[in-house]
């Protein structure tokens, strides 16, 4: 119990006082700062355990693909390399994708990804989209949405959310991603962190179970559509195409990119933009001249990819089945043979 | 809002700030009133207008009592006040608790009705502000101070935001004096302020939400886990009661400190008392000592017969327990706290007739009052009557069928902090930080802070008393 007994002060000035917190500040954010470099990277669901995979087998890939699920489901690196091997570009992949991990937490692990210095790394695959700015309430207290808002991302983040301006809630997600970036930068709860290090530290951890049966990342979907579904399928579809337009990217989400691209290119790697085939018929155009300065391989038109947009080989109006997958995967890795042999990408 | 939210950092920042920047009393009476307000508002704005008409209707009585001397009036006008208060606190808190048991009544008389209860929101800290309310109109129905003449200052007093919505619960003798002279900032003790709501802090966020998890997971199921489990259950929730609640106290009179203001002590150590009254006199002191000067007092208090004596100290914990919540579980715990004071009131007589409690009783005093207590703190805490018999028996029998264990282990932790609070108890913390200069102390304090929030759990949880 802490009992109110100091004598009066009679020496304070506001001056003085004022100093006094900024010392204060100055002391909280120095040791914020050193804890946040200090502490070892979150334990976050399937990122974290992919991460240390990706880590222990690093130098055995050349090619990694990140995105969302719509990656993660969607390629096939054993069918990737075999086409590559067949077209006389031996590749070996991995695919990094994960369920829900939408720009810029892609980018914040893509540089966690090349902070771990793979040393053959030739290619990487980019799930383009525009920055995810949403509230998603069903995850949005987990520490999943916290671990990536460091200042980069939030800054992103929040230029993205002023560029959009006239949302109804763009107040409210400017605070909420003020907030993250907060909460994240004062290492709340990260005491975690510290146990699971400890409790880990000189033991080996099994391989998560999202990488799939070859090991690589891949997990297939088999779900087939239902009939009520497939309609409804196609008549979303249809919709899409006669509305299709062209749209400018925000400039944020021009910026991530740029920055995501020098990063992978400081490594001695290609990057390469992958529009994964969704019912969204949007062509991304890019603001600058020099755009993102990568090869973008855009497969969401029905016009030219009406493989990729058959009924049966799709779940949703997102993501393909297995056997939709391996036709995305071939399609991929004929373009990127394309490309290398018309010597339009090193 | 909560105390240990970034927000309320924020807030209290700008409350803070305007505040001690404003020269008027007056000016500072309606900012506080202000910001109460808009601290209310920030959990459901509707109820914010039951808050004002509470305050309203209390000057109101407050200044008919002033104009008064007629017995009959006065009584007349004590009654609204205590009628709208209850009523209101017996509408939001109680009304379907009533209901329910009513019919369940009917349904084992072999009467079934078919009664429904309404979906009632409990506005936060209607316990809490009703009685700082009540207590106004009580002291000016007594005489023990005078009706004050200005609104603002009625309404600053019951909103005050630190003390609003869990306590402690201040009486308006204590608050509405301080609120008439001009605060100055030179007279407040900054220091042991950001002192007591960093330790406020560290209970609550730190202890009490820690501890939150496995005694969540304990009285889910009480009847899955090992006797040894509902042991170190009911260790870890009494630790992680007082940790929250206590520590929402301190960073209440924390807060109420920096705007220059004293709010009353509310803990003192419990743990360390010998008897279940000296526990009493230790544990939200605030509550007991109201309990004590508005409902055992006029009920007769000490005065008569024994069985007359415990016939109100029962009155008064059965209520007392009512107060804490509409539940069944509740009102048993007073019942067993009541049963041990008049257990203790009785050893007492037949030993050494009526010296004071806790003289001589020793260790194996404290032994007992921390059996007790966390006898009836099981069925406080448990979600149902079935889950609190299942959770006593596994408690004072050792017999449970139930093969999940919590881990004995994990007891270490309360040896630890049993030992910190022993070495705070026994002064071993206090006023070192009042050592050294302002700018070490700002140094430390950001340090400090930094490194706490390292040990908060992610989420934050409720404070316990806020269902209250």
């Amino acid at each position: 119990m802490i009992a109110s007994t100091d004598p009066a002060r009679t020496d304070f000035s506001p001056g003085r006082g004022l100093l006094d917190v900024g010392i204060a500040v100055l002391a909280f954010v120095l040791v914020c700062g050193g804890l946040n470099a200090l502490l070892p990277f979150p334990e976050i669901d399937v990122v974290s355990a992919e991460l240390r995979f990706f880590k222990e087998h690093r130098d055995e890939f050349d090619t990694v693909f990140v995105g969302s699920s719509r990656i993660h489901h969607q390629v096939s690196p054993a069918i990737f390399d075999r086409v590559m091997g067949e077209a006389g570009h031996p590749t070996r992949t991995f695919n990094f994708g994960i369920n829900g991990m939408f720009p810029p937490e892609s980018g914040y692990v893509l540089e966690r990804l090349l902070r771990t210095k793979p040393r053959h790394l030739k290619w990487v695959f980019i799930e383009l989209d525009e920055l995810e700015t949403r509230r998603i309430p069903k995850a949005e207290a987990s520490r999943r949405s916290l671990y990536w808002h460091d200042w980069k991302r939030t800054s992103l983040v929040l230029r993205k959310v002023l560029e959009d301006g006239g949302q109804k809630d763009a107040r409210d997600l400017f605070f909420f991603h003020t907030a993250l970036f907060a909460r994240n930068f004062a290492n709340i709860g990260r005491k975690i962190d510290l146990s699971w290090w400890s409790s880990h530290l000189g033991k080996k951890t099994a391989p998560p179970r999202t990488l799939g049966d070859n090991g690589d990342g891949y997990v297939p979907q088999s779900k087939r559509m239902s009939e009520a579904e497939a309609v409804a399928y196609e008549a979303g579809l249809e919709r899409a195409i006669v509305q299709a337009e062209s749209r400018r990217v925000s400039s944020s989400t021009e910026q991530a990119y740029r920055q995501w691209a020098d990063a992978v290119r400081e490594t001695g790697a290609t990057p390469i933009f992958l529009v994964t085939p969704t019912t969204a018929q949007t062509k991304l155009e890019f603001r600058s001249e020099s755009g993102i300065a990568g090869a973008v391989m855009p497969f969401n038109d029905a016009k030219d990819y009406p493989q990729l947009y058959r009924n049966e080989i799709r779940v949703d109006a997102d993501h393909l089945n297995g056997t939709g997958a391996e036709e995305f995967t071939k399609l991929i890795a004929d373009n990127l043979s394309r490309l290398i042999n018309d010597g339009r990408i090193q | 809002m909560l105390f240990v939210e970034f927000r309320f950092f924020w807030f209290f920042l700008a409350v803070f700030c305007v505040y001690w920047l404003l020269r008027e009393n007056r000016s500072r009476k309606i900012w506080l009133l202000c910001c109460s307000y808009f601290f209310y508002a920030a959990w459901d704005w509707r109820f914010l207008f039951l808050l004002m008409g509470s305050s309203a209707l209390d000057y109101f009585v407050g200044t008919m009592l002033a104009r008064t001397e007629n017995p009959r009036a006065r009584r007349g006008w004590l009654m609204l006040s205590l009628g709208a208060n209850l009523g209101t606190l017996a509408f939001f808190k109680y009304f379907n608790f009533f209901v329910s048991s009513a019919a369940g009544l009917l349904a084992w008389l072999g009467l079934p009705a078919s009664v429904d209860t309404l979906n009632i929101i409990l506005p936060v800290g209607i316990s809490f502000y009703t009685f700082h309310s009540m207590s106004y109109t009580i002291d000016v129905y007594r005489g023990k101070m005078r009706a004050v003449s200005s609104l603002l200052d009625v309404a600053a007093f019951i909103g005050f935001f630190p003390q609003m919505v869990a306590g402690p619960i201040v009486r308006a003798s204590t608050f509405l004096p301080q609120l008439r002279t001009l605060r100055k900032f030179s007279d407040v003790d900054v220091r042991g302020a950001l002192v007591l709501f960093l330790t406020g802090f560290i209970k609550k966020a730190c202890i009490a939400d820690s501890l939150a998890p496995f005694v969540d997971r304990y009285f889910a199921a009480p009847e899955s886990f090992t006797a040894g489990s509902a042991w170190v259950a009911i260790t870890f929730y009494s630790i992680q009661v007082y940790c929250d609640f206590s520590g929402y106290t301190d960073m209440a009179i924390a807060s109420a400190r920096l705007l220059g203001y004293e709010l009353p002590v509310n803990f003192n150590f419990p743990f360390f008392a010998r008897s279940m009254s000296d526990f009493w006199h230790r544990w939200h002191i605030s509550l007991s000592s109201w309990l004590r000067d508005y409902l055992f007092i006029p009920l007769g208090g000490s005065r008569g017969p024994r069985w007359f004596v415990y016939r109100n100290i029962m009155i008064t914990m059965l209520l007392g327990g009512l107060w804490h919540g509409a539940a069944w579980t509740t009102v048993i715990w007073g019942g067993l706290l009541g049963l041990a004071l008049v257990v203790q009131r009785e050893w007492q007589h037949w030993t050494d007739h009526g010296k004071q409690a806790g003289n001589g009783t020793g260790w194996l005093g404290w032994a007992l009052t921390m059996y007790w207590f966390c006898l009836a703190l099981m069925v406080f805490r448990a979600l149902n009557l079935p889950d609190a018999f299942m959770a006593v028996r596994s408690f004072v029998l050792f017999r449970s069928e139930g093969t999940q264990d919590l881990g004995a282990w994990m007891l270490w932790i309360v040896l630890v902090l049993g030992i910190l609070h022993w070495m705070n108890f026994r002064g071993t913390f206090s006023n070192w930080w009042r050592r050294g200069s302002d700018p070490v102390f700002a140094v430390a304090y950001g340090c400090a802070a930094a490194t706490v929030l390292l040990f908060i759990p992610p989420h934050y949880t409720p404070f316990i008393y806020f269902q209250f």
